[in-house]
């Protein structure tokens, strides 16, 4: 009973050959890549997660798109995604005064990038593909969690 | 000959080639040493174990932090650049495995962490807030970033071509901050200890929404 047959023997071999080649590779993915995204732990997305999906610029030519914030007194969360392999984007504020603000999002980074905001400082908040770059597939979420 | 001027001969060999060899084992020692401290000074790392001072208020950065799951405790100030709306500061926080995240904070703004390994090999970390008092308008620029070791100099061109450096503080941090057109910046270049350009970061474009 406490013996293995030779099949059985090489079988066992092959799966810790696997596995050991497996541990191999996740430690060589590991290593590699400088940048890594440090992205906040969210749960279930419900269907309206995102306020726009779709090209940056929009078909009217529209280099942003924003949402209004639900206000007031707690925190909001902007949340980009866009297309891999493309450029950098912005996150964009505006205010009650009409004072913007734009934050640069390096896809050196990532391509799912967050900011947070206060709505006491930012009446609304949105994505935004800057000046001169081309068109890209993008995903903007704005809201009190990320 | 006779056998006691061979065992003269024998010995002053011995003797050289032992010099040669001591010789060659320090030089080797030397090599292995400048090698491993030019090594070191390439990497993302610090004397400290985190980057910059402590901060006493940072909200936004906190909950950033906390929401990665980085420890809000490690939060540090690298630098900061501008004033006003156009403030911005560069914050660092311990990452999760070996290295250092970065992020940006403006007024009333926190940006998400991103995290390099100490082998990373970018020469700076770059992060860029700009905006203005009309939506059909840019009033300010602020560029905050961090070298890797082994950065001597950063220098900013400028929208009107000139060509500016930018003092590194203890924790080779760096900022820029522009109000008018002329000197919006345009790129960064990191310059190695030895001359060589380690690294050019294209700005881009700073253009209003509206």
């Amino acid at each position: 009973v406490g013996r293995h047959r030779a099949s059985d023997r090489g079988a066992a071999k092959g799966a810790l050959r696997i596995a050991a080649a497996c541990m191999m590779a996740a430690g060589l993915m590991t290593s590699m890549g400088g940048a890594r995204a440090a992205t906040p732990m969210a749960g279930s997305r419900s269907l309206a997660y995102w306020f726009y999906t779709g090209n940056i610029p929009t078909s009217s030519g529209e280099r942003a798109v924003r949402k209004q914030n639900d206000c007031c007194n707690n925190n909001q969360w902007i949340r980009m995604s866009w297309q891999t392999g493309t450029h950098d984007m912005n996150f964009l504020n505006i205010d009650y005064a009409g004072n913007w603000s734009s934050v640069r999002a390096y896809a050196s980074n990532g391509y799912d990038q967050y900011l947070l905001y206060s709505a006491t400082a930012w009446r609304q908040g949105g994505c935004q593909n800057p000046l001169g770059l081309s068109t890209v597939w993008t995903n903007c979420h704005e809201g009190n969690t990320p | 000959m006779t056998i006691p001027q061979r065992r003269k001969r024998l010995v002053i060999a011995a003797g050289l080639v032992t010099a040669a060899a001591l010789v060659v084992g320090v030089s080797r020692v030397a090599t292995a040493a400048d090698a491993a401290k030019t090594s070191r000074a390439g990497r993302w790392t610090w004397t400290a174990r985190m980057p910059g001072a402590h901060m006493e208020t940072a909200p936004l950065a906190v909950d950033a932090a906390r929401a990665a799951g980085l420890d809000p405790g490690t939060i540090r100030a690298v630098v900061t650049g501008g004033t006003g709306q156009g403030e911005a500061r560069l914050v660092s926080a311990s990452s999760r495995s070996d290295g250092v995240c970065f992020a940006i904070t403006a007024p009333g703004q926190a940006s998400s962490f991103s995290c390099r390994r100490p082998t990373a090999k970018e020469a700076m970390v770059v992060r860029v807030v700009y905006g203005g008092t009309s939506l059909d308008s840019v009033d300010h620029v602020t560029v905050v970033g961090v070298a890797r070791g082994d950065v001597g100099t950063v220098s900013v061109t400028t929208a009107d071509g000139t060509l500016r450096t930018l003092p590194l503080n203890r924790w080779r941090g760096f900022s820029y901050a522009s109000d008018d057109a002329e000197s919006l910046p345009t790129a960064l270049s990191a310059i190695g200890k030895t001359g060589s350009l380690l690294e050019r970061i294209d700005l881009g474009s700073f253009a209003a929404p509206g």
